[in-house]
């Protein structure tokens, strides 16, 4: 915790010395704009490639992965509630105060649920995908929000969860093939 | 308008965007709004910068309001409408497309019909 601690005050030490950094970063670190650019991504894949069985499959693990990844993190938070940085120590705060529970970084899960789907989906996007969602978890430790062991709590929560439903799926079969079916049915996949 | 709607009307505006740009990119042509990709291409990106332009450029959006997961939940919401939104209007706007190779079944299907066409042919092989 000592470490976690001396690397959340090194990186957000550097808030408010390059004005352009923070003004980026700012941005980056918003509830809304990471989560909803690999959203879309996830949502390009699906008609860029049409009938494309493995983008099927990793937006169906998407999917599911946020689901499972939400009632986890629900738990996780009945069970431990770990205060923000805000509140323990001197930060230089460049966001809102959040009143949730510091570990894991609910929004770092949700971007590295999205992005692992897109890997799972295409391997170039995916990269890109995983770069982003990086750079989303780092910019919540600069913005003053949280504490690294958070970010990387919520980055192994959306890796493993992603990853774990998709390599989960041939074992729910006959359910995704009939879902796929569904789709096809109806024109949609 | 409260946050949550905004949140919804923006991610509606850039899903039908990104689903243009992939219909294009993808070649379903029943899912076109305009029959040259380069006009689809443009509307495509207008439509994705209009909303997050419409969305972020007004005002501060560092503000406490839609958690994590339920900005999954609502985006789904969004991009199922966008996508119904998307199949109507295509299916009214290309209705001079088609009748494409027959018996192909699935969003590829799209590739030269609309919907519309697709889900009546689609019906009509269904019942015999």
């Amino acid at each position: 915790m000592g470490a976690d601690r001396a690397l959340f005050l090194h990186i957000n030490g550097w808030a408010g010395q390059i004005g352009p950094l923070d003004l980026v970063l700012k941005e980056v670190a918003n509830d809304y704009l990471v989560p909803v650019v690999l959203s879309l991504f996830l949502l390009w894949l699906w008609f860029a490639s049409p009938g494309t069985r493995r983008v099927q499959l990793a937006l169906l693990a998407g999917a599911g992965a946020m689901g499972l990844g939400d009632g986890l993190i629900k738990l996780m938070n009945l069970i431990y509630y770990r205060p923000r940085p805000f509140t323990e120590l001197s930060v230089r705060l460049l966001f809102y105060r959040p009143l949730d529970s510091s570990f894991p970084s609910n929004g770092t899960a949700v971007a590295f649920i999205l992005a692992t789907a897109i890997f799972l989906g295409n391997r170039k996007a995916g990269v890109i995908a995983l770069a982003i969602a990086s750079l989303y978890g780092f910019s919540r430790v600069y913005v003053g929000i949280h504490y690294p062991l958070d970010v990387l709590g919520g980055a192994v929560i959306g890796i493993l969860t992603s990853y774990g439903v998709y390599r989960l799926l041939p074992r729910l079969e006959p359910l995704p093939s009939w879902l796929l079916r569904l789709g096809r049915r109806l024109y949609l996949a | 308008m409260p946050l949550a709607f905004e949140y919804w009307l923006f991610t509606f505006l850039a899903a039908l965007g990104v689903i243009q740009a992939a219909a294009i990119k993808g070649g379903l042509r029943g899912l076109w709004f305009f029959p040259n990709p380069l006009t689809g291409r443009v509307c495509a990106i207008l439509l994705v910068l209009i909303a997050f332009a419409r969305f972020f450029l007004p005002m501060d959006r560092n503000v406490r309001g839609v958690e994590g997961f339920q900005q999954s939940y609502l985006f789904v919401a969004a991009a199922l409408s966008a996508l119904a939104f998307t199949l109507a209007l295509s299916s009214w706007l290309r209705r001079g497309l088609g009748p494409g190779k027959a018996g192909e079944r699935g969003l590829v299907a799209l590739k030269d019909r609309t919907y519309f066409q697709a889900l009546s042919e689609g019906r009509q092989k269904d019942g015999g």
